[in-house]
């Protein structure tokens, strides 16, 4: 993946994480403070890491994912109001399945570079078993040859 | 003829310098574990990424059960990691465990032994056709024959060790980049693992506060409650301790094959082999002196 489509992945997890956000359910009465929270966290993460997107890796991206997450879950540990721990639940599985998605481009990325390696092992394996063999084949040989020669011994020594 | 035995053992000595001898078998078995170890690792993070995923989503489903909402009994997992990226990794760590296994066998020391065995007994019946053939000189020949049979031997057993530690030393940069590889790339899936665990840690609060606000619930059955939770998130909290634990894992593989590489001479088999030189050539001192 190059540096662009990166970029272009962060914006539309970013966006997605906004749509996330502005999605959730305006809450029915008491929990206004916890709606503005959110929402002013979700403005500050994205606020914070929009003017750097344009240097952003896959892996800065993923570090801005987690950096979310973090911060929601200390804010779900500090509630016990089930309305707000639903809503904390659903970002942050949110966000783990986003980290998830970018993971696997992260590891797509290494894929590539498995199989020469995989095959210079498997080569190696069939070199030794095959050095072994014939070192095997040889001894064999030597004693075969030891056993020729004790027979004809023994004719010369009749002879 | 007295001087003639510190002067063979001096021949032993210089015969054996130099030799190539084979890695250690512990050594060999302390690589092929630390791979077996980095392939466990990798099942167990694959295996905990499932496992949480599917909990994760069976929480839910009962969250919604317990507060009236729609619910499913079957699986509604949240995503994990695509098993075909795992396997990628698992056969590399499959080829290093192949790559290990041959090498064990190749470096048992069966083939040497059989080699010098071999070379020996050719030798001798060499010796004893001469022998034969020549009734003269033969209070020497068999001895000498023997003692040419086993250099011989030396000499292809020297070679095959050779051959074996040459392929080990050519694999060891690639020891090291595929254990890079995969560090980096555990390390993206054990950050998915701590977040799920998170996740986890969240919801099943939610199913606790849902189950209290029911009044009719009394404090011993909201305690029991508590404490099963605690122990289901200990039991996936010390799966994802022990999945952190890659790193460690992979560097030992790297550790166990620089030993191989490093390969310190084998002192127990340059024993060996010194003394039955040294008897070889105690027959060939004590025939000549009878000659």
């Amino acid at each position: 993946m190059t540096l662009e489509e990166a970029q272009n992945e962060f914006t539309a997890a970013a966006v997605e994480f906004e749509t996330l956000i502005a999605g959730t359910p305006v809450p029915a009465s008491n929990d206004t403070t916890f709606w503005s929270r959110l929402k002013t966290l979700a403005m500050s993460v994205l606020g914070t890491v929009a003017p750097m997107s344009a240097g952003l890796t896959m892996r800065t991206a993923m570090q801005a994912v987690v950096a979310t997450h973090s911060v929601i879950k200390k804010l779900a540990d500090a509630t016990g109001n089930a309305v707000e721990l639903e809503r904390y639940a659903r970002v942050m599985r949110g966000l783990t399945a986003e980290y998830t998605a970018l993971a696997e481009k992260v590891l797509d990325q290494s894929e590539a570079k498995y199989a020469p390696i995989a095959e210079r092992f498997k080569s190696a394996a069939a070199s030794l078993k095959e050095a072994y063999q014939k070192a095997e084949q040889l001894a064999s040989s030597l004693n075969l040859g030891a056993d020729l020669l004790n027979a004809f011994g023994k004719l010369v020594s009749v002879l | 003829m007295r001087n003639k035995f510190p002067l063979s053992l001096a021949l032993c000595a210089s015969v054996l310098a130099g030799c190539a001898t084979l890695p250690k078998a512990t050594k060999v078995e302390d690589f092929g574990a630390a791979v077996e170890t980095g392939a466990a690792i990798l099942g167990s993070m694959a295996t905990t990424n499932r496992t949480l995923a599917f909990t994760i989503g069976e929480e839910d489903q009962a969250n919604n059960y317990i507060t009236g909402r729609n619910f499913t009994l079957g699986d509604t997992p949240d995503r994990f990691f695509d098993p075909a990226r795992i396997n990628v990794r698992r056969q590399a760590l499959s080829a290093l465990s192949a790559y290990g296994n041959a090498l064990k066998k190749a470096a048992d020391g069966t083939a040497i032994a059989d080699l010098e065995n071999a070379s020996v007994r050719l030798g001798e019946a060499a010796g004893k056709i001469v022998a034969a053939a020549s009734p003269v000189s033969a209070p020497i020949i068999g001895p000498a024959a023997k003692l040419a049979g086993r250099g011989i031997g030396f000499v292809i057993g020297n070679a095959y060790a050779a051959e074996i530690q040459s392929i080990i030393v050519a694999r060891d940069p690639d020891v090291a980049i595929v254990v890079d590889l995969l560090k980096a790339d555990l390390a993206v899936i054990a950050g998915a693992l701590q977040l799920q665990f998170d996740d986890l840690q969240i919801q099943r609060k939610l199913t606790l506060v849902n189950v209290r606000s029911d009044r009719r619930v009394d404090r011993l059955r909201l305690y029991a409650e508590y404490e099963s939770a605690r122990r289901e998130l200990d039991i996936l909290k010390l799966q994802v301790a022990a999945a952190n634990s890659y790193s460690a894992v992979l560097d030992s593989i790297v550790e166990a094959h620089s030993e191989l590489v490093r390969n310190e001479p084998d002192a127990a088999a340059s024993v060996a082999r010194l003394v039955a030189l040294t008897n070889d050539l105690s027959e060939l001192v004590a025939a000549i002196r009878k000659g």
